[in-house]
């Protein structure tokens, strides 16, 4: 199939943004996302920079990208475990792009895609994401849908090779304190955003247990200013099988899973912990993953020194980086790193410019008092006829 | 537990399970945290306004439990406290002005109540 971002009718692109919307909505008002804020980050003023930067470079890398490599391929790649990208990269597509398409309308008063050179941009996201997200998805469709909400990624090969690393679960409580103080490392190299923690699941297996996989990713992150200068973590991903018997799951876009019961350690029956290098799924000890956990807690310490240190705009803009480090692993996987470049220059001019923009307002961005404040139904507008 | 709602200091939702008894702490801004990372926070309880994890990274793994006024089951605050063990309440609501109870001892029920601790200074 080609690669190119064209093949879309006007239809299709429709309704990707209609199921795409629905669910971005359903979870909003059920997480209370619209709330969180922050005493470290300006948790609107970066969301605005990533916005402006999604909306005004992404397109033209995708399809830079897609023109060397298919969505089908590079969603197929993701199908493996401790891979980034994972479903939060493609979720940031869209999220990001249509929020900033909603605001222009706000604003203006008409859809940006009146104009036919903005209408084939919306089409090259959309198009991207929607056929990357089906090769990536066990089900092939684009969202974890009533009534199960599964995010299964996996295909039977690699759950089985999971399944194989699986033993007892008597170390449970040590394996999840160590995980804890990683999670918060990753939570705080983010900049306050969930990317970097990935569920998925659930795996039935021969025993009749489901597999619930979690995983921390982007540990050993190179391109972040902020993170420590000889690197982060010597894993890049730490991954955590449990088979659950007696555990309900619903997964979200937003790449985590509810579990009922909340706590569910004492239902595990048995529990695999390992790192993915390249093709291989590697065990990792108690005493490594507790080593790997102690060099976190050491670095987040010195990163959160750093990070107080910001001057105040600093606090919105370093989204040219956080979101950049989105796409990035995007080029990675499709062995494209000379896109690399341009996706840095875009993001740094883009979000000098935004956080200076953002600066300057006397009250939040439209998009976020009426639009992100109170969703109902689909977050997003249909795209706009173009005659 | 017999007696508690006499003690009664706020109700919120069980992010994380779990009781545990110590002394209230509010850590509301970067200067407060700051300040609590020299100090020994073995007994604190942490009182924060936002559902946020990032503020109190250097102390909460430290702490013995959090009370949250905002968020709910899937804030970060919530994930990273059950990863912990850490009993935490997120969506407390407060029935006493919580300046007034900064300092004292408290407990975290088992149902989302935090109560003054029974010979709580």
């Amino acid at each position: 199939m080609s690669g190119a971002l064209d093949t879309f009718s006007p239809a299709e692109v429709d309704a990707t943004i209609t199921t795409w919307g629905v669910a971005q909505s359903e979870t909003m008002r059920r997480e209370n996302r619209g709330q969180l804020d922050s005493e470290l980050f300006d948790i609107r003023g970066r969301t605005w920079v990533g916005f402006e930067c999604y909306f005004r470079a992404v397109p033209e890398i995708l399809t830079a990208l897609a023109e060397r490599v298919s969505p089908e391929e590079i969603g197929r790649r993701m199908k493996r475990p401790g891979c980034r990208p994972y479903y939060l990269q493609l979720f940031m597509l869209m999220s990001n792009y249509l929020c900033a398409r909603e605001q222009r309308l706000l604003v203006d008063g008409v859809l940006p895609e009146t104009d036919p050179a903005e209408a084939r941009r919306l089409q090259a996201v959309v198009e991207f994401f929607a056929r990357a997200m089906r090769a990536y998805r066990e089900d092939g469709g684009l969202v974890p849908v009533a009534p199960q909400y599964d995010q299964r990624i996996l295909g039977a090969e690699w759950v089985g090779r999971c399944a194989e690393l699986l033993g007892p679960a008597d170390e449970l409580p040590r394996i999840s304190r160590a995980l804890a103080s990683i999670s918060l490392y990753v939570f705080l190299m983010h900049g306050e955003q969930r990317d970097g923690n990935f569920d998925h699941g659930p795996y039935r297996l021969e025993d009749g247990t489901r597999m619930l996989v979690h995983e921390v990713n982007d540990l050993d992150n190179d391109y972040l200013p902020w993170v420590d200068a000889d690197g982060g973590l010597e894993v890049g991903s730490v991954c955590v099988a449990y088979a659950l018997r007696d555990v309900d799951t619903r997964f979200s876009i937003f790449a985590g899973c509810i579990t009922d019961p909340a706590d569910f350690a004492a239902r595990v029956e048995r529990v695999a912990v390992f790192t993915a290098e390249g093709e291989e799924l590697r065990p990792l000890g108690a005493e490594e993953l507790e080593a790997l956990a102690e060099r976190a807690l050491r670095l987040q310490g010195e990163m959160y020194g750093r990070i107080v240190e910001w001057p105040p705009i600093e606090r919105s803009r370093y989204a040219r980086w956080l979101y950049a480090n989105h796409i990035l692993p995007f080029l990675r996987i499709g062995e494209a790193p000379d896109l690399v470049e341009l996706l840095s220059e875009r993001f740094e001019a883009i979000g000098q410019e935004a956080a200076e923009e953002f600066a300057t307002f006397s009250e939040r961005p439209a998009v976020f008092r009426s639009h992100l404040a109170l969703p109902d139904g689909s977050m997003f507008s249909p795209a706009a006829v173009v005659g | 537990m017999e007696g508690s709602n006499d003690r009664l200091l706020a109700t919120g939702t069980v992010a994380s399970q779990g009781t545990a008894e110590g002394v209230l702490t509010p850590a509301m801004s970067v200067a407060e945290v700051l300040k609590l990372m020299s100090e020994d926070v073995g007994e604190a309880i942490l009182w924060v306004e936002h559902a946020s994890v990032t503020s109190v990274v250097p102390i909460l793994p430290r702490v013995r439990g959090v009370v949250c006024e905002g968020g709910g089951l899937t804030s970060h605050l919530a994930i990273v406290s059950r990863q912990f063990g850490l009993p935490c309440v997120v969506a407390a609501d407060f029935s006493v002005p919580p300046e007034e109870a900064k300092g004292r001892r408290v407990e975290i029920l088992e149902d989302g109540r935090i109560v003054f601790a029974e010979n709580g200074a």
